[in-house]
């Protein structure tokens, strides 16, 4: 961004100019009161209906793709827990043989596995989806596709790898999977592969909900709705998918090294060819301490929601609460190592580590001083949803204080893989997470459901919840002190050990009863409904409790606080008949307002596509392409990708749609273009955030060439000659420009006119420079001697090299699907989604081929 | 009427964070290229004059008057977070 850019951006920020032009005094005409015309609602009605019986496989709309998602996280919360229970049954007693020890470190793998990968991401993913475009009064998510996608890919792939288990073939080495423990040399078999392959898919689906909640948040909230004005969840939801965005392609590259490690025998963790076993445990924590937080800056949102309303007053340090956020996913960075301090770091690198994990105790304090504010300033009614924020913050904080302890180095290094890491570990995740979902399924289970949940059971849950946490995991600190190692099945007689190990045994019971009591209220009470449910329960004051249908909301209100449905008594009944931003369907189709991210002023009307079999096709394949990978199918997971990859062309064949309308009218006069191409647009913000992915999994790569640089430099050879980088520099500057002219030969042609086979031609040269670039690259690293087999050198460079491969066949892939578009005619001018997207790919997939190619040459090699 | 423009400045201590994690990030990395060596300790101090520099052009550049506002609390917490790195160089 330039200084001038952000200057701009920063006076919108602060109020001195209008971010888009947008005049405000035209808010002044809302809401309107002139009648509307007979059958706007039927209309949306039918635009928005969602499919039925078998159909409902395809269904796109958020409250059933969310509503799915939430049910599949909480199937996985349950299935790791009967998990955990087996595990603790045979730590009941000393010696027992309930469990066997190779099936005790499937079972504490998976649990750990699951529940971080399977239940706790994905979970707050879902809530998200399920929440925020009703928060926001948004239509639906900017990619309805993408969600679904995201889910089915998430569903048949956490099931197929949840079944490894009930063969002997789950993943084994601990959730974090550390080499050498993991190397092909000590697990030969393909429970690790299950564990690096079928977390790929989870990994996707991640991201492809991060980037959904990202551009979600930022371009498709209510007109009115500042930054300043923004539901808390929605901001550290904004937040938690940044975070996901930076953290997980760590563990992308992670798991795609240790694979290609064990596959064809690259060394990159092997330190007697130059590898480091410690590079792994980098990028694992690199993305995994940032998981944590990623898991409960989410939370934190419900609750500064909950809290407010429980309390029935504003929420205190709104602001403060959102810097704290922020504070929390930056800092939240500078503690991956913490989890190292065993491995002999160097001592002031240490103590950089020790004091960063201090640090960010401060804003999760800032959040929770603000919590109980909000609590002592207001009046609280203690209903279920109260107990258990009022629950989770006692043992957060709990968990918090134990996690200051262990930020301290020399009682980390006594405590380290013990019992008390255990114990403080879940009293941060369920104290930050799994409390605050709980007190949420309460509050906002009236948005889904014909029925309340029973208030007097609720009660029973919490309780027994609650009470089961303290008595599972209180004498775990003890029985660490006491020297008893995680991950180890049983443990010896008569060293004090027993009496506590079976406490807390009983306590895992009795927490699975409170579960179970939860269970038989959803079976009693939950019915799933999008439009006759039982509403309000709590008195919220947010968007979401307006009346919706599966349009979401009759009309898109005007948001004039933080509170709206407080602070206007009218809202619901202005929203119903249509007062406000579109109240009908502009265009007759499926559409949503895409407004601007900072002062969300209203810029244009994004079409949406509707219920498609190809995002669930996609998913399948993918799905299946990884687990061939794993099980070595090698010819049905090429078969896969090929489907996977052919399923979302043709979904997104129908996502940018030429249609003759350009403008619409979106209520009381106010005109609006559709569907437009550039910075503005929905697509460029997705496109470059997929973009900000793969270059941190560059960075990532080109940090483990220079990280085993430093370990043994004395394996590195010596690159090949300087004028073959001058030659792959040229030939990628030539395709960054040649994308370049593609687009603007395309915007130089008048309005309406196809433009001729050239710009997809000249995509398609770009491409094929890319490839002539790449296979220069590889053979020019074979030519100087370079084996990804012999080193860490090798191997590292080859994996970059092989990244950049990739990175240009999709581009090949994508020129042609421009072609075959412009075959069709649906290239026109001036300006095409299509083609803006392949041409920023292009300009992308060259400069990162820059980027590669001068640092593993000029850098330290040379 | 009702104001439908921000009111805060948010771009300021989104910038005072990232000081602070370039500054952690590039003393982490000097601690590694120089372990347990006096390089990394002095390297670490330049960083952090460098860093308490940048904030303060920020302060400037955001026109902030006060600790007691988002801009300026993000600014005072991300100088804390410099000035706490830097301890373990002092006294590692």
């Amino acid at each position: 961004m330039s200084s001038n850019q952000l200057d701009r951006t920063r006076d919108a920020m602060e109020g001195r100019t209008s971010e888009t032009g947008f005049d405000h005094e035209l808010y002044r005409l809302f809401p309107v009161h002139r009648p509307r015309p007979d059958g706007e609602v039927e209309e949306l009605e039918r635009i928005w209906a969602a499919p039925k019986g078998w159909g409902l496989l395809t269904v796109v709309n958020n409250n059933y793709v969310g509503f799915f998602y939430v049910a599949t996280a909480f199937l996985f919360f349950l299935l790791a827990g009967i998990l955990a229970l087996g595990m603790r049954v045979q730590l009941a007693a000393p010696m027992q043989d309930f469990l066997p020890q190779e099936t005790y470190n499937q079972f504490f793998t998976m649990h750990g596995t699951v529940m971080m990968f399977l239940f706790a991401v994905p979970m707050v993913e879902a809530i998200g989806v399920m929440l925020l475009p009703q928060m926001l009064a948004a239509r639906d998510l900017p990619f309805p596709r993408l969600s679904a996608y995201a889910f089915w890919a998430y569903f048949v792939g956490g099931l197929c790898f949840f079944a490894s288990i009930f063969v002997g073939l789950a993943p084994d080495g601990g959730w974090f999977m550390y080499p050498p423990l993991t190397s092909i040399a000590y697990s030969p078999e393909i429970n690790t592969d299950f564990w690096l392959l079928g977390i790929g898919f989870i990994e996707i689906s991640a991201i492809a909900g991060a980037i959904e909640i990202i551009v979600g948040v930022l371009r498709t909230r209510a007109p009115g709705m500042t930054l300043d004005r923004m539901p808390m969840f929605a901001w550290a939801m904004l937040v938690f998918a940044v975070m996901i965005v930076i953290a997980f392609p760590s563990v992308i590259l992670g798991t795609l090294l240790l694979e290609l490690e064990r596959a064809f025998n690259w060394p990159f963790f092997d330190p007697t060819r130059g590898g480091d076993p410690l590079l792994w445990q980098h990028l694992f924590w690199f993305f995994g301490h940032p998981e944590v937080y990623i898991i409960f800056l989410p939370a934190a949102g419900l609750m500064s929601m909950m809290v407010a309303t429980v309390a029935r007053t504003e929420l205190v340090g709104y602001r403060l609460n959102v810097l704290a956020l922020v504070a929390t996913g930056f800092i939240s960075f500078g503690v991956w190592a913490h989890h190292m301090f065993a491995t002999g770091m160097p001592r002031v690198s240490t103590g950089y580590f020790s004091a960063a994990s201090m640090a960010v105790s401060l804003p999760a304090g800032i959040q929770v001083f603000c919590w109980i504010a909000t609590l002592a300033a207001g009046k609280i009614k203690w209903s279920t949803p109260a107990l258990f924020i009022v629950g989770s913050i006692a043992i957060f904080v709990m968990g918090g204080l134990t996690g200051v302890m262990v930020g301290m180095v020399p009682f980390d290094w006594q405590a380290h893989d013990t019992y008390f890491i255990v114990a403080h570990l879940h009293y941060v995740l369920l104290g930050g997470m799994v409390f605050p979902m709980f007190a949420a399924f309460y509050y906002w289970n009236g948005m889904t459901s014909k029925n309340a949940l029973s208030e007097r059971l609720g009660k029973w849950v919490f309780w027994l919840m609650f009470t089961g946490l303290h008595v599972t995991f209180l004498p775990m600190h003890l029985t660490g002190f006491m020297g008893m190692p995680r991950r180890v099945y049983t443990y010896l007689p008569g060293r004090g050990l027993e009496v506590l190990n079976l406490v807390s045994t009983v306590g895992a019971f009795i927490i699975a009863a409170g579960v179970l009591v939860f269970l038989f209220d959803l079976a009693r009470r939950f019915r799933f409904t999008t439009d006759e449910d039982a509403g309000n329960v709590y008195g919220g004051g947010t968007l979401e409790w307006l009346p919706t249908g599966m349009y979401s909301t009759r009309s898109i209100p005007l948001v004039r606080s933080r509170e709206p449905l407080w602070d206007d008594p009218d809202i619901c009944e202005d929203v119903a008949h249509g007062r406000y931003f579109l109240p009908n369907s502009a265009t007759g189709l499926r559409e949503t307002l895409i407004t601007s991210p900072i002062n969300a002023e209203p810029q244009y009307l994004q079409l949406m596509p509707g219920p498609s079999p190809w995002p669930i096709g996609a998913a399948v394949f993918t799905a299946a392409f990884f687990l061939a990978l794993t099980v070595q199918a090698y010819a049905f997971s090429v078969f896969s990708g090929v489907v996977a990859v052919g399923c979302v062309l043709r979904w997104l064949w129908e996502t940018d749609r030429p249609i003759q309308q350009d403008t619409a009218d979106i209520g009381a006069g106010i005109v609006v273009p559709i569907a437009i191409t550039g910075p503005s647009s929905h697509g460029w913000w997705a496109l470059n955030t997929l973009l900000v992915v793969m270059g941190m999994i560059v960075f990532m790569g080109l940090f483990s060439y220079l990280y085993l640089y430093g370990i043994n430099p004395q394996v590195w050879i010596a690159p090949p000659a300087l004028p073959q980088l001058g030659a792959i520099a040229v030939f990628l500057v030539l395709a960054l420009a040649l994308a370049r002219l593609s687009r603007r030969i395309l915007g130089a042609k008048p309005k309406g006119k196809f433009p001729g086979q050239g710009p997809w031609l000249i995509a398609t040269l770009a491409a094929a420079l890319l490839g002539l670039a790449i296979w220069w690259d590889w053979t020019g690293w074979q030519g100087a001697g370079l084996d990804p087999t012999a080193s860490g050198q090798g191997a590292t460079v080859f994996a970059l090299l092989s990244f950049q491969a990739c990175t240009a066949i999709i581009a090949a892939i994508m020129a042609l699907y421009l072609g075959y578009r412009s075959g069709k005619g649906l290239l026109v001018a001036p300006s095409s989604v299509t083609l803006d997207i392949v041409v920023r790919f292009l300009g992308y997939a060259a400069l990162q081929g820059l980027a590669i190619a001068l640092v593993v040459r000029l850098f330290p090699g040379g | 009427m009702h104001d439908y423009r921000n009111e805060t400045d948010w771009i300021t201590p989104v910038l005072a964070f990232v000081v602070w994690t370039a500054h952690f990030a590039l003393l982490w990395a000097a601690s590694s290229i120089f372990p347990d060596q006096p390089a990394a300790r002095w390297i670490a101090a330049a960083l952090t004059v460098i860093a308490f520099l940048a904030l303060l052009f920020l302060w400037r550049r955001g026109a902030v008057t006060t600790v007691a506002s988002i801009p300026g609390l993000g600014l005072a917490v991300a100088a804390a977070g410099v000035a706490f790195s830097m301890i373990p160089a002092i006294i590692g």
